[in-house]
């Protein structure tokens, strides 16, 4: 117990401080670097898909065509950036669009919205190669198992690489899927199979009926890679992988 | 067209259904239109549902327009309500006072530091005594010591002067309205385990004369026992499970006759548990050491949570 505290108040706040701030300095590592990293994709997701949406309305005020001819936002948003009107309908072979001839000033705006998504696809990108030089240095074995989004969205919910070292595999595989595990605590409904796992080819490809299993063993390899990342172990990935992969076979 | 044939028209033609300029400054929804119509009309849509077709989402026209119209603030003065409005009063509690208004009440704090605010909370100075003082609103629903004051909890402890330990600081919100009420002689001792939110506190604590971050776990008190001293008042609000084991574990701080207040998140214990169960447990262990003297449960305001004030003998 402290003694003599009101005494010398002053001292022991400049020491509390002093403490305090050196802990927070020291208390940045590796998990927050990956953490932010991840949440950073999602939120660039949202904006993109938003943005895009809106870019698809304007631009069909003078080429509506082009939409159904391309399906992917990203190259839409490209080629709407680099080409006029005139070479987008070359391109698409068309002689006549249901589209309005608009002026110049009023075509700008849509171009410089194109530019826009274009350079936010471009910081996904680099976010993503950011995000993957950490995971191979920092956790290799379940980087190779999983691939870097789905490792990444574990840690996003784990919050720590030792956290995720520390559950079991069944907590691993309940991962993203909090909202129906708690219901199913809960209410009793249908307990989960399967959280951010199901996107990993392995389960994504399996019959309806083997998800629920593939997913357990899934689990199970990756709550081991974990513990061998955090005590800073040899490389097994490979092993692991594919063990699993005949085993499923 | 000319005029007259305009007056034609204007005579031919139905009313507008605008009714009288006075009329209209009441609003549209709580005007006399309304009031025709039965008070359970089935037909009426309820407000939620979509009444403009389209892409709603995108359609950014009515956004943060109730449809009410703008001026339904204006309608709802009325003589009795001012008169309400005088009860600005002192409650036991130090530094501490609530505004009584027709439906619910408002919390204010003397603020210890006039002119900075920390989380864009309304502030207005008052005159108290022949005293100019600034008055910061304390919003009771994102706190849980502030909403067991709006319950009425019956005692606190917490006086002028006293040093507090405050376990579970996150942001520092309460804490913040807790060091306003203990005033410039006493003291808040803010414990929080992540580094995150103590960021934040340390900024706050370093404007605050009265207030010191400390980056522990509560669960362990052998690790911060040097840094904090024999204290009148603890306030415990972490999520844990063993909620009610570290708050006992953390008695040894507290003085005799020193208050101890537990937050309690039924939820965090166990969800699968009825929150009245789970409070029941609670309430059989924290007997067998302290004695209880309050006890709230938080339900309109913090959901699943309930309040305990203990007193160690």
């Amino acid at each position: 117990m402290l003694k003599n505290f009101d005494a010398n108040r002053e001292e022991y706040r400049k020491k509390c401080f002093q403490l305090t701030a050196e802990k927070l300095r020291v208390s940045v590592n590796q998990d927050n670097f990956l953490v932010q990293a991840i949440s950073e994709i999602n939120e660039i997701d949202k904006l993109v898909n938003m943005l895009s949406r809106r870019l698809n309305e304007h631009a069909g005020l003078y080429l509506p065509e082009l939409y159904g001819a391309i399906n992917d936002n990203k190259t839409f948003a490209r080629l709407i950036s680099s080409k006029t009107k005139k070479e987008l309908m070359s391109d698409l072979k068309l002689e006549k669009t249901i589209g309005a001839e608009l002026e110049k000033k009023n075509v700008e705006p849509i171009v410089a919205l194109a530019k826009q998504i274009v350079s936010l696809f471009d910081l996904r990108d680099k976010t993503e190669e950011y995000l993957e030089s950490i995971l191979v240095k920092y956790m290799p074995n379940v980087k190779h198992i999983l691939g870097t989004m789905i490792s990444a969205k574990l840690m996003l919910i784990a919050g720590s690489l030792k956290h995720l070292a520390i559950f079991p595999a069944s907590t691993i595989q309940m991962l993203g899927a909090e909202v129906a595990l708690f219901r199913h605590l809960k209410t009793g409904a249908k307990c989960p199979k399967y959280g951010f796992l199901i996107t990993h080819p392995l389960v994504a490809n399996a019959k309806p009926k083997d998800k629920g299993r593939y997913a357990r063993m899934l689990a199970a390899k990756v709550s081991i890679a974990a513990k061998v990342d955090y005590f800073k172990g040899e490389f097994i990935g490979d092993k692991l992988l594919e063990q699993l992969e005949k085993k499923l076979k | 067209m000319s005029f007259k044939e305009y007056q034609e028209q204007r005579k031919n033609s139905k009313p507008q259904g605008r009714g009288f300029s006075s009329d209209r400054k009441r609003g549209g929804g709580s005007g006399r239109f309304s009031r025709d119509k039965k008070p359970f009309d089935r037909d009426r849509k309820p407000a939620g549902e979509k009444r403009f077709g389209g892409d709603r989402k995108f359609n950014n026209d009515r956004k943060g327009k109730s449809a009410f119209g703008n001026n339904r603030r204006e309608f709802s003065k009325s003589p009795v309500k001012e008169n309400l409005r005088e009860q600005f009063t002192s409650i036991k509690f130090p530094n501490t006072y609530m505004d009584i208004k027709r439906r619910n009440v408002d919390l204010f704090t003397e603020n210890l530091t006039p002119g900075i605010t920390f989380f864009g909370e309304r502030v207005f100075t008052k005159n108290i005594d022949g005293k100019l003082v600034e008055m910061r609103n304390w919003d009771y629903r994102r706190s849980k010591l502030g909403s067991a004051i709006a319950l009425k909890v019956s005692q606190l402890g917490i006086s002028e002067g006293s040093k507090v330990l405050y376990l579970g600081a996150s942001h520092g919100f309460t804490p913040s309205y807790v060091s306003d009420m203990v005033g410039k002689t006493g003291f808040v001792f803010c414990l929080d385990f992540a580094p995150r939110v103590v960021r934040d506190l340390y900024l706050l604590c370093q404007k605050r004369e009265n207030m010191v971050p400390i980056i522990a776990d509560a669960n362990k008190p052998e690790d911060y026992e040097d840094l904090v001293p024999e204290v009148d008042v603890i306030f415990m609000d972490i999520a844990q499970r063993e909620q009610v084991d570290i708050f006992l574990k953390n008695f040894r701080f507290l003085k005799k006759g020193g208050f101890a207040l537990l937050a309690l998140k039924a939820r965090s214990v166990d969800v699968t548990k009825k929150p009245k169960h789970i409070f029941k447990m609670a309430r059989e262990k924290l007997e067998k050491h302290t004695e209880i003297v309050d006890y709230r449960e938080l339900d309109p305001y913090e959901k699943d949570h309930c309040f305990f004030v203990c007193k160690k003998e």
